[in-house]
């Protein structure tokens, strides 16, 4: 298969040249949260004395444990709600070419559409309604029917570009359609699955609004809301807020990374596997 | 190994959904006697430190705090306001203009008439006609805003000049900047910026000096911005920009780098509301003072009038827990509580405080914000928020170049007339 | 391991000739539930009930807000901010899409070969994705400043001529905040495009840049059609996304300088949320959504041709 050739490497130095670009504001982030409040320096200047202050302020001052469990909880919980919803969704839509199947793929689809300022306030209303403000459970059943329409179109998508002959000799053998949904096709979209559970982790961890506005007059925060609580009304500590995304930003990047990974094995792993 | 994937995600859901299940938390609102809840500015100690003592001074009662981070807190107050399900004690903002303001809100009746509360009569007509609405007071501030002129005493020394107490002296300072390649005023045009405190300042000398009933009559129809001393005012500013006096590429300069600018001493002032000290002074290297003075727009010191207005306060919410969030509204008003909030911050308080002395930067107005001779900002009486926002747009136009203040002006005076 | 022959039937439409499998039709509708109840109480009640807005006078605050009928939707015509905002909305989401797309896919390319650094590089170009907009929209603003690292880096290196105000310059700024949508998002759409590399067996990748000549053609003729799901769902993610753009914007200008880089989502959060017309605002994001809704079914069709 691929050798190491010249060619190969050339290929390597410019993709970390790309790499370098990308990271050069995340430098800057990086550069800020370990200056000390009052560092003269300019922004791009490292820092006089390298400091580790203003993680540890912002995990105390701001909460930040508490906030990450959170967090945590959320995305978890909203992640594997949204993959076993909408790849269960998915899966007739893809499959069945009734008039329905196609009229319900395109309902779902028309959701993307839609401005998420519309929807504020009665969405809110609706929460409180429910009984559902200040508790996580409000925060994550609006994450999953958000997520609805994006999730379902991206496995649709890769559903139907999969050969069904193997759900056919699934059937064939007698499974439930469930079981050939659960131990046939769900294995086999894995990079797709990967790909929905990464963005959308993505999207709920760092959602501000949602938290902010269902969990307001709760003692509960998300970590978003913990580090945005460095945000006053005539200013930001911005060494504080960037040690606080920091801190914020390494479990999504490892949860990213070891997705990858799974991501990677691909269509034809699953095939093989 | 197809299904060994899906397992740790299953696994972490189940325990996930146990702990979700264990975690409840009360919305705002309601509550019981004892319990007072308060949605105020996040990071915001002073307030912390009031209500630790109101805890104190009232045994039994427990004080839930959650605190907003700007901007969102205009939102997210709003929507709680109207959805019902708001703190007893919210932020409100004086006067006109966004969503959580006295006026505005009393469209609804969502806050408690405070009107006959003890501390209404330290507050003068100018005061509380931003206070509420057709007579009744929706909010109070313990704290001024003020928008004096701040410059750093250092750069100021380098060029061997004091602070300008005129407005031909404005423009010396800043040809004599010029000369020493620094920049007589930062001004960070950006959005979120500082480029619409000059003209407030210009406008108080200039509009509200000569006719102190500008505003009434604004509202009355009888005078206009463009039939106003509003276009000398458009006029200085641009001829602060053609001189110089300003950031290059003012436009793309943000809040915390015009703010860096006057910490450093690239630029000898700033001309922004006086909560951006501290902010100015955390910029700055150590041994780095700072002064103010109010902002000339004549060549007769004693015209110069100074921008003071209300800060953001407290309102009660008409469907909470109103007897006691009015018992701490007057606490926060009290002697006692102002003291805290003087001790714990750098506020200048709106009623008397005896014994009070300003911060250091602050002492070359203090005298005047206590005088006659202050006026209210204009935005805070400007009958919608749409005003606001043209304004802004408009002067960034001009700084920009791409209007006349003609247009500007009729621009704001269209807008006004919704 | 997928073949060539296998994935002739990708695509990510309904095709009409595919044959109805045997009993699916019957047994598995009801997968379809659980998201439909959630989809239909967070997204299609609220923004039903928040459309209803559009056609009253509602300041966002006043208990009882009157009907006017279409009054808010003819005032759209006569904002000029409004007419901004859709040029700016357009523009953005065209030149977004592109960009995002053209990056995307060979930065996939890239990291999917044998590049020693692919796990990394992976990771460091969509930790952007992962940075929140606040931040995002502090550091470009420093970044961008007329002082700052975009144009001090561009005197450094030569090309002085090119520093620009970039959020300062009316005609530049809506470049800029493109400029930072597409730092932002190409993880975003790099990591799709991966997902759909998976599907292709290393042989034909490299049979399909094995020498320059000749190797966009084979790429357009062997590796786009059977890429062609993940370029139907980026290409469509980011019109709608670019479409709806407004945090990057807000957080950099809010629309400024003097309301030169608004967009129709801008418009709609400062007059419902800040000047106190919810109905008006109510009445922008109405049309914005026919303005997607009608762009996304053009793009529909015309992949809908591409892939069959």
């Amino acid at each position: 298969m691929y050798r190491y050739t010249w060619r190969t490497g050339v290929l390597e130095v410019v993709m970390i040249l790309v790499a370098l670009i990308f990271l050069f504001p995340i430098y800057v982030l990086f550069n800020l949260a370990f200056k000390a409040t009052g560092d003269q320096s300019s922004t791009l200047a490292p820092p006089e004395r390298f400091t580790f202050d203003n993680f540890a302020q912002a995990w105390s001052q701001g909460g930040l444990g508490n906030a990450l469990i959170n967090s945590a909880i959320v995305t978890v919980v909203t992640i594997a709600m949204i993959v076993i919803f909408s790849a269960a969704a998915a899966y007739p839509l893809s499959r069945v070419g009734a008039r329905w199947s196609k009229i319900t793929y395109f309902a779902f689809l028309a959701g993307l559409l839609l401005p998420v300022q519309l929807a504020l306030l009665p969405l809110y209303q609706i929460i409180r309604d429910l009984g559902l403000l200040g508790t996580l459970w409000g925060v994550i059943l609006v994450g999953v029917g958000g997520a609805m329409p994006f999730s379902i179109f991206l496995y649709a998508g890769f559903m139907r570009a999969l050969p069904a002959e193997y759900e056919e000799a699934a059937a064939l053998d007698g499974a439930s359609a469930f079981r050939t949904f659960w131990s046939v096709v769900f294995p086999l979209v894995r990079p797709i699955t990967g790909t929905v559970a990464i963005l959308n982790a993505v999207w709920t961890w760092n959602d501000f609004l949602t938290p902010l506005l269902y969990l307001s007059g709760s003692q509960q925060k998300t970590i978003t809301v913990a580090v945005y609580g460095f945000v006053g009304q005539y200013g930001a500590q911005w060494n504080l807020i960037f040690a606080g995304i920091i801190i914020s930003i390494l479990p999504i990047l490892v949860a990213y990374f070891l997705l990858q990974k799974y991501i990677v094995q691909g269509f034809a792993g699953g095939l093989k596997g | 190994m197809k299904s060994a994937a899906v397992l740790p995600i299953a696994a972490l859901s189940v325990i996930a959904v146990g702990l979700v299940g264990c975690s409840t938390g009360g919305a705002g609102g309601g509550g019981d006697d004892s319990t007072l809840t308060i949605s105020g500015w996040s990071g915001d100690e002073t307030m912390e430190a009031i209500i630790a003592a109101f805890e104190k001074d009232n045994p039994g009662v427990n004080v839930e705090f959650t605190g907003l981070p700007w901007p969102n807190i205009l939102t997210q107050i709003n929507t709680e306001l109207v959805s019902g399900t708001a703190s007893d004690v919210v932020v409100v903002f004086p006067g006109n203009g966004n969503p959580i303001t006295a006026q505005t809100l009393a469209k609804g009746d969502y806050l408690v008439d405070l009107s006959s509360q003890p501390w209404v009569s330290e507050f003068n007509d100018a005061n509380k006609a931003v206070m509420g609405a057709d007579g009744e007071i929706l909010m109070v501030a313990n704290n001024f805003t003020i928008i004096p002129a701040t410059y750093n005493t250092q750069a100021l020394e380098e060029l061997g000049v004091s602070a300008p107490q005129t407005w031909s002296e404005v423009l010396d300072l800043c040809t004599a900047a010029k000369d020493k390649g620094k920049v007589a005023y930062a001004l960070g045009g950006l959005a979120g910026g500082t480029f619409h405190y000059l003209p407030y300042a210009l406008t108080a000398t200039l509009v509200d000096g000569p006719n102190p009933d500008f505003a009434t009559e604004q509202a009355a129809g009888d005078v206009t911005f463009s039939d106003s001393e509003w276009s000398t005012a458009f006029e200085q500013y641009t001829e602060m920009l053609d001189a110089g006096c300003f950031t290059t590429d003012t436009l793309g300069t943000s809040l915390e780098i015009a703010q860096e600018q006057v910490a450093k001493g690239d630029a000898v002032g700033i001309v922004t509301v006086s909560n951006h000290i501290s902010d100015i002074e955390g910029y700055a290297p150590e041994g780095t003072t700072f002064e103010t003075a109010a902002f000339p727009a004549t060549d007769d010191p004693s015209e110069t009038i100074l921008p003071v207005g209300l800060g953001a306060g407290y309102g009660v919410n008409a469907k909470g827990n109103v007897e006691l969030a009015k018992k701490f509204i007057d606490f926060y008003m009290s002697e006692e509580g102002l003291n805290i909030a003087l001790d714990a911050g750098s506020i200048f308080p709106t009623v008397p405080v005896e014994g009070f002395e300003p911060i250091p930067a602050l002492a070359g107005v203090a005298e005047q914000v206590q005088s006659d001779r202050t006026a209210a900002f204009p935005d805070q009486t400007w009958p919608n928020s749409n005003v606001n926002q043209v304004y802004m747009d408009q002067v960034q136009k001009l700084l920009g170049g791409q209007t006349s203040i003609a247009d500007a002006l009729a621009a704001m005076d269209s807008a006004y007339a919704e | 391991m997928g073949t060539p022959a296998l994935r002739e039937s990708a695509t990510l439409f309904p095709k009409k000739r595919r044959r109805p499998h045997r009993g699916y039709a019957s047994s598995v509708w009801w997968f379809v539930l659980p998201a439909a109840v959630l989809y239909v109480f967070a997204v299609v009640v609220p923004s039903a009930q928040g459309s209803f807005f559009a056609f009253t006078d509602w300041d966002g605050v006043s208990p009882n807000p009157s009907p006017v009928g279409f009054e808010q939707f003819t005032k759209i015509l006569s904002d000029p901010n409004a007419v901004i905002a859709i040029r700016n909305t357009l523009l953005v989401a065209i030149v977004v899409m592109v960009v995002q797309n053209i990056l995307g896919l060979l930065i996939a390319l890239g990291v999917n070969s044998r590049i020693k650094s692919r796990n990394v590089l992976r990771v460091l170009i969509f930790a952007p994705v992962v940075i929140t907009s606040i931040a995002v929209g502090f550091l470009w603003k420093n970044l961008l400043a007329p002082d700052g690292a975009v144009n001090q880096g561009l005197e450094a290196i030569g090309l002085g001529a090119l520093r620009q105000n970039w959020l300062g310059d009316p005609d530049v700024a809506i470049w800029a905040i493109m400029i930072v949508m597409i730092w932002q998002f190409v993880g975003y759409s790099m990591v799709i495009f991966l997902a759909g590399l998976q599907g292709i067996p290393d042989e034909v990748l490299e049979a399909a840049s094995i020498d320059g000549a000749g190797s966009i053609r084979r790429f357009w003729d062997i590796v786009r059609p059977m890429l062609a799901p993940a370029i139907t769902i980026n290409l469509m993610l980011s019109l709608i996304s670019g479409l709806k753009v407004f945090d990057q914007v807000w957080v950099m200008t809010q629309g400024g300088p003097g309301g030169a880089t608004n967009t129709i989502s801008t418009l709609i959060y400062s007059n419902a949320f800040q000047l106190g017309r919810f109905g008006y605002g109510a009445a922008l994001a109405v049309v914005l959504t026919i303005f997607v809704a009608i762009a996304s079914a053009i793009q529909y069709r015309l992949l809908a041709r591409q892939e069959s």
